[in-house]
């Protein structure tokens, strides 16, 4: 801690790294858009992406603001089970391997999850399932920032305002330059400095403060942390896995990602990628429950984990926790962006708007649709409306109605477009419900239950059957 | 010669001024600071909050009785923010306030933590599990269904 302030680093040494290291990223982002001739290089990294960098994008993106600072939150919240439940998210990314291994081999000229939705239920679950995956694209968004201005603050008591500002220019301009090609390149190192660094600073913290001191402190002042029947924290358990399935089955990230990888590698990269992730929240978890015995209570859950860190590690550590967190909220930040654009530029502007529209003009349209996501994330996080965990499960109560609308439209030929709009509404409307009359952490539970309850009424009741041909769409125009 | 009812009149005020102004300053140097937290707590965790930017070292007490006959526990301001989370509560009533110093005082809050009943954690607990392993086998039965067919055989599925 520095003298004067209290906080682990200076302002000044905030801001330089936050410079130093967007300069790095954006140069990077530019270099290698350089190789991006067509929407479709820009878009899915000319679907030929290898399993290195597959594991590596599908894990590293996972590992976001939920894993760096609200998986310390909810342990510093719900204790044990909070560290624990937030671990089993990385379901989401295991179980979506064989859906990714379907969705390549059904659209293996496919651009997005909407253009799925779009083609398999049509029209009516396609305007449920696009605005479902705009509040969740701008929940995460919303969070990823408000995650950078969180870590400045808790590390250097920088203005709120000012990181979060940085996080999104440095983000919005490599994924500018570079498209899907930077997002997936960065994340490929991203992912590297994440696993040493979680590493170091637990190595650190245990050898530091002592499990048996942080056991005993917890067990005195805290006991309700180690209590393994923690009423919300049991609530809480399920509900993070369909929130964390719902995320990845719906949302355009991964799909992207699925189908820009080459050949069959979707399948063993996002496998890998969950078991990679799977310990990750263990450790970042971990660390908040030391925070009772250094003295540590603070302002915002969300801060508990890097201001622990920092204060265990110093000033290096602080720097390293800094770096740490800052390439996972980029990590995910960036990937966001390119999906969400390539959403909005495929499904709204090319097939709503101008189906006529050429190559070049799909580009440049997809980047000034980055341009306005910045923009318009920066706006909404202005004002810090919520702390990450509350402000992410609120999402819960959107995307886990699509999980099984999403499964059974990829498997099952008799689910209609008219049971699938139904789940994905009245789901969606019952988690909400849930989330405001009992807790966030109940939102996405009800919703996926609603949902399921629902799809299995359409499979017992329709007499439709989809003709799988349908989902290889013939592209328009080749300009 | 000065008006000798004059000058007595200004030595009287200045003494008067004098006396006035000791406890005033006395009082400048102590900050009463106003404490306030939600009245209840369903999940052990809530936070303090502060009216104003707290000072060096200062120090939250916690209670089970309003008048802090028995300090139950102590924690110390973190920094200069004025929010303060603390967690890991069991049921019960806790009273907070800010340790009473030469310089510092506070108003007593009070929390009262009660958890959500079991039947409720409960029953959610086991349709998450319920819904989770359908949503399991369901995943692995369609998929290794469709795993060795083409798309043009999918049509069978």
């Amino acid at each position: 801690m520095t003298e004067a302030s209290g906080f682990a680093l200076s302002s000044t040494l905030g801001l330089t790294l936050v410079v130093l290291f967007g300069l790095a990223w954006v140069l990077f982002g530019w270099y290698l858009g350089r190789a991006n001739k067509t929407h479709e290089d820009f878009a899915l990294a000319g679907r030929n992406v290898g399993f290195a960098l597959a594991s590596a994008t599908a894990m590293a993106t996972w590992v976001t603001s939920n894993t760096t600072l609200v998986a310390p939150q909810l342990t510093y919240q719900f204790g044990v089970w909070g560290m624990v439940g937030y671990s089993f998210a990385a379901l989401g990314l295991i179980l979506f391997a064989p859906l990714a291994a379907r969705i390549k081999r059904l659209m293996p000229n496919g651009y997005t999850s909407g253009d799925f939705v779009r083609l398999r239920y049509g029209q009516s679950a396609w305007w449920a399932f696009i605005l479902i995956s705009v509040v969740y694209a701008f929940g995460w968004l919303i969070s990823l920032g408000m995650a950078g201005g969180i870590l400045l603050e808790a590390l250097s008591g920088l203005d709120y305002h000012i990181g979060m500002t940085a996080i999104l220019i440095i983000c919005v301009g490599y994924t500018l330059f570079g498209g899907l090609r930077a997002v997936i390149a960065t994340d490929f190192i991203q992912a590297l400095i994440i696993i040493l660094g979680v590493v170091l600073i637990a190595w650190f913290l245990i050898d530091t403060v002592s499990l048996e001191t942080i056991h005993s402190e917890v067990q005195d002042n805290h006991p309700q942390l180690l209590d393994l029947l923690f009423p919300a924290a049991i609530m809480f358990l399920f509900n993070n896995i369909f929130f964390g399935l719902g995320e990845i089955f719906h949302s355009n990230v991964w799909w992207s990602r699925a189908l820009a990888f080459k050949g069959s590698v979707a399948f063993k990269a996002y496998l890998l990628g969950g078991v990679l992730w799977l310990p990750i929240p263990i450790v970042t978890g971990f660390i908040a429950l030391a925070a009772p015995q250094l003295g540590i209570f603070p302002p915002s859950a969300d801060m508990v984990g890097p201001m622990v860190a920092a204060e265990v590690l110093g000033k290096i550590g602080a720097v390293v926790v800094f770096i740490v967190v800052f390439s996972a909220l980029a990590s995910s930040l960036d990937s966001l962006l390119a999906a969400t654009s390539d959403l909005v530029t495929r499904d709204i502007y090319h097939k709503k708007l101008k189906p006529d529209a050429g190559d070049k003009h799909l580009l440049r349209f997809n980047r000034y649709s980055i341009l306005g996501l910045g923009i318009l994330t920066w706006l909404f996080c202005l004002p810090k409306i919520a702390t990450l965990g509350a402000l992410l499960n609120f999402a819960g109560a959107f995307v886990a109605s699509t999980i099984f609308p999403i499964v059974l439209g990829l498997y099952n030929r008799r689910l209609s477009g008219r049971y699938a709009a139904l789940a994905m509404t009245l789901g969606t409307l019952s988690g909400l419900a849930g989330y405001f009359v009992v807790g966030f952490y109940v939102a996405a539970l009800v919703s996926c239950s609603v949902s399921a309850l629902i799809c299995g009424l359409g499979l017992l009741l329709s007499k439709h059957k989809f003709d799988w041909q349908q989902l290889n769409e013939q592209e328009e125009h080749s300009a | 010669m000065p008006n000798r009812y004059g000058f007595i009149s200004y030595i009287a005020l200045f003494l008067l001024f004098t006396l006035l102004a000791r406890p005033v300053a006395a009082q400048d140097t102590m900050t009463q600071f106003t404490l306030s937290a939600p009245e209840q707590s369903r999940e052990g965790y809530f936070v303090l909050a502060l009216d104003q930017a707290p000072l060096r070292g200062m120090v939250v007490q916690q209670s089970s009785q309003a008048d802090f006959i028995k300090i139950d526990a102590e924690f110390v301001w973190f920094g200069d923010f004025e929010k303060m989370t603390l967690t890991g509560f069991s049921d019960g009533n806790f009273y907070f306030r800010l340790k009473p110093a030469e310089n510092v005082q506070s108003n007593v809050v009070g929390v009262t933590v009660t958890h959500y009943p079991s039947w409720q954690a409960y029953t959610l607990f086991f349709t998450g599990l319920g819904l989770f392993i359908l949503l399991v086998i369901t995943i692995i039965t369609l998929h290794l269904r469709s795993r060795d067919t083409k798309v043009a055989e999918v049509q069978d599925d």
